[in-house]
């Protein structure tokens, strides 16, 4: 790796970088708490301590290193190794700004600027960053992206450099990929973007290298396995693995695109688009003292971030592209009196987004400068006998305290393996469940035919028991108001035909698995469909019988591209009886209910329709959406 | 991927949002050609009819695209978790009873109300949990 300075020690560079770690540090909440993100959260520490095998039996859009970026107390094991990432992370990203820095200016200098840098860049990648949610729950580092940020640091300082050595060069190209590997099992995009950055350094420095870009990938490709057994997965496990998180990820611009886009995304997209227009000059007419392979692998990393930026778009999401902003400002040679007036219109770009008024700006302010406490904090827990044991206990106990879940229900669970559905898999945690979850263990990244078929096989076949907490609403809705049943609707028949219903009380169902109890699906009808028309559902023949529906939407050209694929700016949706849904997309075709028998009564599945439409949330000068609606009847032993 | 939340604050001046979202889009892609493919035989036909736009007031997702939280049963819902916080209207139900909470115990209240006709309250990301009995469906409102 580079030499982050000429004249500094070793040591002195590792005390800054331990200063720059307990000053930074900022991590406010170590006591998890409940909902969807902590809940994903939970479900990784919990696949690590039952050593669940990922691939076959979990995939999720983190990798089985995952819990590595969670600061929350889970487990002993998790929480000192979380530690150590964590505070790695930001000591390197500290150490690659340094670098940088230092091809251009003396060590007081470099290490000066590198304390202000990553304070600047910290502030967005404080959990929800700009967009300045309060409450400590959203006040966590994203140490993944702020990986990807170290990773471009380093890259950086060696193009920066004006002769790197050709050992140095190799050096940094394989540890940087040797690094993705590592990433890629903690988030897997994170870990793609490091790859594709270190084949871009190892490109950019020379592309007739072919020898050094052999060994970059080759570090990639050794990384990884050698990182998943240390994980402690089968290394026949990886393949398996890796198909099913080439799924999710494929998948993740449609499934978590959320149209239509907030104001804030149009002043992000003249940002953005200022940005690229400043690079694109940059390599066209070129500048003496920047050079042109740093511009180019800023504007690759550019891409990246963007794209992770706009594809959910989401303010925090987007303040991890004006970290990376403020990092390329700070490291890239401009003439000082530029650099100021560059950094205030990044500034002014944040507080213009999102940050004026909000009493979170506060919050993050003290979160930052709470960071040693935190940290001093955080290591006696770990440090002192039976205090994080203190910890986890009482914030199990809040948990128990608000999910309720009845006691019969607990008791009748006891040691069998159970899955929660669809998403709080904090309650396995907060009652020391066995949790056997489907593979991807909240529903709603199922979001694939492909996935979904793996989530309703591995219900049928390993999950007794399943917990479910029951939506405020029916028919149920999931995240950005998908309708329930159809969200994964293989994984949803095989609940309502594999499973019976135990009880319901207290906004919790507890199915258990019984014989399968359906028939199989009889077709009734197919009907095209417009836009803005509706068509009668089937009428149920009898208590014991549900309709289902499978939905062949036409889509156009816009349709293709605008649905998350280059941009999300409108989706298809779903009409029951007037209400509107998000329809997934890529799943509507599998016949899901829309009348479910009366057996499913008070549970998620539960729905009774009479009308049905489709349309999208937003037309951008389509014509209108036509479909074919498939109906069958299925029947439902009591 | 903190949906929920997000969806919560991102309400803020949908409408403009909206507009501006279509105009850019429209302006965008307005040269943009597009294609659409027709679908093939039936087996049963059935007469459709045009919606009636004034049918229900329950909105998942609102004409402009975004997605409006609702409550139609009665219950403890825990704030972020269960519910996004932020402004609520019922149409009023006989006997409807609400209290915000400080935690999940329905005697920790914040502030309660037994009425029955149409209320509007605001749930805060500072409480914790929010109970409703026979008040019939809460409705996320936007923000003015």
């Amino acid at each position: 790796m580079i030499m982050a300075a000429r004249d500094a020690t070793r040591w002195q560079l590792g005390l800054a970088a331990t200063v720059a770690v307990v000053m930074f540090w900022a991590q406010p909440s170590l006591d998890p708490t409940v909902g969807l993100d902590p809940s994903w959260q939970a479900g990784l520490a919990m696949a690590r301590d039952h050593h669940i095998a990922w691939g076959p039996d979990l995939v999720f859009t983190y990798g089985p290193l995952g819990f590595l970026q969670s600061s929350n107390y889970y487990f002993y094991g998790q929480s000192v190794l979380a530690t150590f990432y964590q505070a790695g992370v930001v000591a390197a990203l500290f150490l690659g700004i340094a670098a940088a820095l230092r091809q251009r200016h003396g060590a007081p200098a470099s290490l000066t600027g590198a304390f202000v840098t990553i304070g600047v860049t910290v502030f967005p990648h404080i959990g929800h960053g700009i967009s300045l949610l309060s409450g400590h729950s959203a006040l966590e580092l994203a140490y993944p992206e702020l990986g990807v940020l170290a990773a471009f640091t380093w890259a950086s300082a060696l193009l920066l450099h004006r002769e790197p050595r050709r050992s140095t060069v190799l050096t940094t190209c394989a540890v940087l990929a040797a690094f993705a590997g590592f990433q890629m099992l903690v988030k897997i995009s994170t870990g793609l973007v490091i790859a594709a950055m270190a084949l871009g350094v190892s490109v950019l420095m020379d592309w007739r290298a072919i020898r050094r870009h052999c060994i970059t990938i080759a570090a990639f490709a050794a990384s990884l396995p050698m990182w998943w057994m240390l994980a402690g997965q089968r290394l026949g496990d990886l393949p398996t693995w890796l198909r099913y998180a080439g799924e999710i990820v494929a998948g993740y611009p449609d499934g978590m695109a959320a149209p239509p886009l907030p104001v804030s995304a149009v002043e992000a997209g003249l940002v953005t688009l200022a940005w690229a227009v400043a690079l694109y000059a940059m390599v066209a007419f070129g500048s003496p003292t920047i050079p042109r392979r740093f511009v180019l692998l800023t504007g690759l990393t550019t891409t990246f971030v963007a794209k992770a930026a706009f594809g959910r778009f989401e303010p925090w999401h987007f303040g991890f592209f004006l970290g990376m902003m403020v990092v390329a400002v700070a490291i890239t040679p401009l003439p000082w009196p530029r650099r100021p007036f560059v950094v205030a219109v990044i500034v002014c770009c944040a507080v213009s987004i999102d940050l004026s008024g909000s009493p979170a700006v506060r919050e993050h302010a003290i979160a930052l400068l709470q960071a040693p406490v935190h940290v001093a904090d955080r290591l006696i827990t770990l440090a002192l006998p039976g205090r994080h044991e203190q910890r986890v206990d009482a914030a199990k106990k809040r948990q128990r305290a608000l999910y309720a879940v009845p006691d019969r229900f607990i008791a009748a669970i006891g040691s069998t393996p159970v899955h929660i559905d669809p998403q709080e898999i904090s309650a396995a945690w907060a009652y020391d469940l066995n949790w056997r979850p489907t593979p991807v263990f909240q529903t709603y990244p199922a979001w694939s035919p492909t996935l979904d078929k793996l989530n309703a096989e591995s219900l049928t076949k390993r999950t007794p028991l399943v917990l479910s907490r029951i939506s405020s609403t029916s028919p149920a809705t999931g995240i950005d108001g998908r309708l329930g049943v159809q969200e994964s609707p293989l994984y949803t028949r095989a609940l309502l035909c594999d499973y019976k219903v135990s009880g319901v009380e207290n906004r919790w169902a507890l199915f258990a698995r019984t014989d399968p109890r359906c028939g199989p699906l009889t077709p009734l009808s197919q009907i095209p469909i417009r836009q803005y028309d509706s068509v009668s559902i089937p009428a149920q023949n009898g208590p014991n019988t549900a309709i289902l529906v499978g939905i062949d939407v036409d889509p156009d050209i816009k349709d293709r591209l605008f649905q998350g694929s280059v941009a999300p700016l409108t989706n298809f949706t779903v009409i029951l009886d007037g209400v509107v849904y998000r329809l997934v997309a890529k799943n509507a075709a599998e016949p899901f209910l829309v009348t479910a028998p009366a057996s499913a009564a008070g549970t998620n599945l539960q729905i009774l329709a009479h009308r049905i439409g489709i349309g999208r949330s937003a037309n951008l000068n389509q014509p209108e959406v036509t479909a074919r609606l498939r109906f069958y009847e299925m029947r439902v032993n009591p | 991927m903190s949906a929920r939340q997000t969806v919560t604050e991102i309400r803020l001046g949908s409408q403009r949002i909206n507009r501006l979202a279509l105009a850019a889009g429209c302006l965008l892609l307005t040269a943009c050609g597009s294609s659409t493919k027709t679908t093939g035989s039936t087996t049963t036909v059935t007469v459709t009819q045009a919606w009636d736009a004034a049918s229900g007031s329950k909105t998942v997702i609102d004409p402009y695209g975004f997605y409006d939280n609702v409550i139609d049963k009665n219950g403890i819902y825990i704030i972020g978790a269960d519910i996004f916080p932020g402004r609520y209207r019922t149409a009023g139900n006989p006997e409807c009873y609400w209290a915000r909470l400080r935690s999940g115990d329905a005697r920790d209240i914040i502030d309660s109300h037994k009425n029955s006709g149409p209320q509007v309250i605001e749930i805060r990301e500072s409480d914790t949990a929010f109970l409703t009995q026979n008040c019939g469906m809460w409705q996320l409102v936007p923000n003015p």
